[in-house]
């Protein structure tokens, strides 16, 4: 076996550089080639007084080749954080960087624990599943959860609202609770229909995922030998089956971190949950490039960390996995 | 003893049944899962209501009411036309409408003018000025025998424009599955998995990176600098070929859709070729094609495709289900098929919020199950064609 632990996380830190470069480039050069010139986007005027536009050109970074721009821009990424202004918030001029960071803290709020919560809820459910193989509560599980996955959003936040606003208020005050048809700072109660929104639809696939898993596992000779020595069921289930079969669980983290920030920009947007999903979603109506850019570049790297660090945790977990040439 | 007698009987006759093609052979798995057959039933209705409404591209009658035609409150004046009062009839053909439809729709008015002049009719002069109500309002209608899914906010009739929503859906999803899974996937997986090499490094590491891409918001960014764009290149297409199809039927509010579903949907599908394909290279029947001098193209086509095949097959339905699903995302976030076209997406973010959900539960609830259920149904057939195909984990 060529190389050690160390290696490979080099060798994989390496490669994360030229993705992100590639993901700039690529989205920035969309960004060139949108029709129409980003100062009348910024000024909102088709005719644009020229020295406005020039002064315009200068602050915004607008003059020179696609090379010129494309590394001024990089540079400024990469040695001050810097994402360029916005088009759109311009009284007073803001940054894209201080209006996203404004942002955050409720998107990543409301993603980490439906996150946790796809986990939570989705390997026991396919536990469940599978341990139930060859009678109706499997498919009916699985199936039951498919339903979520299948309804888009923009339909499941308004039924699932109404369904708690006016359809079963009755029912949800006897636990004291009053959810608001939209989003209200500092309601707890705000948390319920956004969450819900971000988990269900995951479920499905997190359930199906460990399902698979377990039912490998259980095949396995020393899952039979664990019952043949006379453990009960619940034992060899905790104590072979589960250990083993949740290791592949992990990979599945990447792809949920996806969903879950595709999908904020619905919700928060439906919702109205001040996050950086809904302002997303107003930058793409108002062409506010830089904001669509730095968006996408935090979300690319966001996704390819979370992928480097389950590689890198999967080769702790499980010694068996050859770090050496593992994408083969 | 006739032959089926004698085979109830159990008499060997010596004859071993023809080998059953493996796809006969999975087909007749799949028959036996019942959920399959009811979501195949499901697909195929929704995706037979899209291809009928093709009859309409094509300039045959569809029985169907205009998808794009408002039924608001009209109202139009008699007018005077060289200081002449124009007759009721030459008013009435002006503006398309039977002379029963103007009886029926306003009967205070036309009470008041036949007490005064006698009973309305073509030839009758009506004072001008005199409005007469020509279109009725129908909008937000619930569910009638006139509109079977009721009406939009503009009056447009739901039932139609959820089977012409189903032609969108039945359009994009398919070409974008023929484009990016079987051209770009099929294609470049088996260059990949056949010529190795650079070709292979390139291919695959080009994959890596559209894979760490986050799909959706390059989409947006992608959609969002191109929306102005397509429209005059399917207008070129157009004027090039000396008509007007593409932009009647509505194609360059979509192509920029499949096109770009297509550039991220290719690497799984030709990952996946690849590997099969890399397995399949070093069987005998390859290297007796190269030793008898065959080209390229005749070994990837003739000997390497059939092999791949039945793995695509395997992806339809989940890639299908996937575009469906994207083209709502797209829509509700304004770049993917413009107003007035009628897809899915459009009907869904028509129907707003809660409150309109309250007041006209219809408008949400149509386009919003029949895409569920697509969907659901995709999903569902994917998981059994899966099991059929990868019998193991069941």
């Amino acid at each position: 076996m060529a190389g050690g632990l160390l290696p490979f996380i080099v060798r994989r830190l390496l490669l994360v550089p030229p993705i992100l470069f590639a993901v700039l480039l690529i989205t920035f050069a969309f960004t060139q080639i949108a029709p129409g010139d980003p100062v009348r986007i910024i000024t909102g005027s088709r005719q644009p007084d020229p020295e406005v536009a020039e002064r315009i050109r200068e602050e915004f970074g607008l003059n020179g080749g696609f090379v010129e721009r494309f590394g001024d821009y990089t540079w400024g990424v990469v040695t001050r954080g810097d994402f360029g202004l916005s088009y759109f918030n311009r009284s007073p001029q803001r940054t894209v960087w201080e209006l996203l960071s404004g942002r955050i803290w409720v998107s990543a709020r409301l993603g980490l624990i439906s996150l946790a919560l796809i986990f939570l809820l989705g390997i026991p459910l396919g536990v469940f599943a599978a341990m139930n193989r060859g009678t109706w509560k499997d498919p009916a599980t699985i199936g039951f959860f498919m339903i979520f996955d299948a309804i888009p959003t923009i339909v499941f936040i308004p039924l699932f609202t109404w369904l708690l606003v006016f359809g079963l208020d009755d029912v949800i005050r006897l636990f004291g609770l009053d959810v608001p048809s939209f989003w209200i700072p500092g309601n707890a109660a705000s948390y319920i229909i956004p969450l819900t929104a971000l988990t269900l639809p995951s479920l499905a696939g997190m359930a199906r995922f460990v399902r698979a898993s377990v039912l490998t596992v259980l095949d396995q000779d020393y899952v039979r030998t664990a019952h043949a020595k006379g453990l009960g069921p619940r034992t060899v289930v905790y104590r072979h089956v589960l250990r083993n079969s949740l290791l592949p669980v992990s990979t599945v983290f990447a792809l949920s971190i996806v969903s879950v920030v595709g999908g904020s920009i619905f919700v928060e947007t439906l919702y109205g949950v001040p996050g950086v999903g809904a302002f997303v979603f107003r930058a793409i109506g108002q062409r506010d490039f830089n904001v669509l850019l730095a968006f996408t570049l935090l979300v690319a790297t966001i996704f390819v960390f979370a992928n480097l660090v389950i590689d890198i945790a999967y080769v702790f977990i499980d010694p068996r996995i050859r770090y050496s040439r593992r994408s083969q | 003893m006739t032959i089926a007698e004698a085979g109830a009987s159990g008499i060997d006759f010596g004859v071993a049944p023809a080998a059953e093609s493996p796809w006969r052979r999975a087909w007749r798995a799949l028959r036996r899962k019942k959920v399959a057959m009811i979501a195949m039933s499901l697909i195929a209705l929704i995706y037979g209501a899209g291809a009928y409404t093709l009859l309409d591209a094509f300039g045959a009658p569809t029985g169907l009411q205009d998808p794009l035609a408002t039924n608001l409150t009209e109202r139009r004046p008699i007018r005077e036309i060289d200081g002449r009062v124009e007759p009721l009839g030459s008013y009435l053909d002006r503006h398309g409408v039977a002379l029963d439809t103007v009886l029926a729709l306003n009967p205070g008015l036309v009470a008041e003018i036949e007490a005064e002049t006698g009973l309305l009719t073509r030839d009758a002069v009506v004072p001008p000025g005199t409005t007469f109500v020509l279109k009725e309002d129908q909008a937000l209608q619930g569910p009638s025998s006139q509109h079977l899914f009721g009406t939009d906010r503009v009056g447009r009739d739901l039932f139609s424009r959820a089977l012409f929503a189903a032609r969108t859906t039945l359009i994009i999803t398919v070409l974008a599955f023929l484009f990016g899974n079987v051209f770009l996937g099929l294609g470049l997986g088996l260059l990949a998995g056949y010529l190795g090499g650079l070709v292979d490094a390139v291919i695959m590491r080009v994959g890596d990176v559209v894979l760490a891409i986050p799909a959706l918001l390059v989409l947006i960014v992608v959609n969002a600098s191109l929306r102005d764009r397509r429209t005059e290149w399917f207008e070129a297409i157009d004027d090039f070929f000396g008509t007007s199809f593409l932009i009647d039927q509505g194609i360059d509010d979509f192509a920029l859709l499949f096109f770009a579903f297509s550039i991220f949907g290719w690497v799984s599908t030709a990952r996946f070729v690849r590997a099969q394909v890399f397995a399949l290279r070093e069987e005998e029947f390859v290297l007796a094609a190269e030793s008898i001098g065959a080209r390229t193209t005749r070994i990837l086509i003739r000997h390497l495709l059939p092999g791949v095949l039945p793995w695509i097959v395997v992806g339809i339905s989940a890639s299908l289900g996937a575009i469906a699903a994207l083209e709502v995302a797209l829509t509700f976030l304004g770049i993917g098929v413009q107003p007035p076209t009628a897809s899915f997406g459009a009907m869904i973010d028509d129907a707003g919020g809660v409150s309109t959900l309250n007041l006209h539960p219809h408008m949400l609830l149509v386009p919003g199950f029949i895409l569920a259920v697509l969907i659901f149904s995709f999903n569902l057939l994917g998981d059994a064609v899966n099991d059929v195909v990868n019998p193991r984990g069941r």
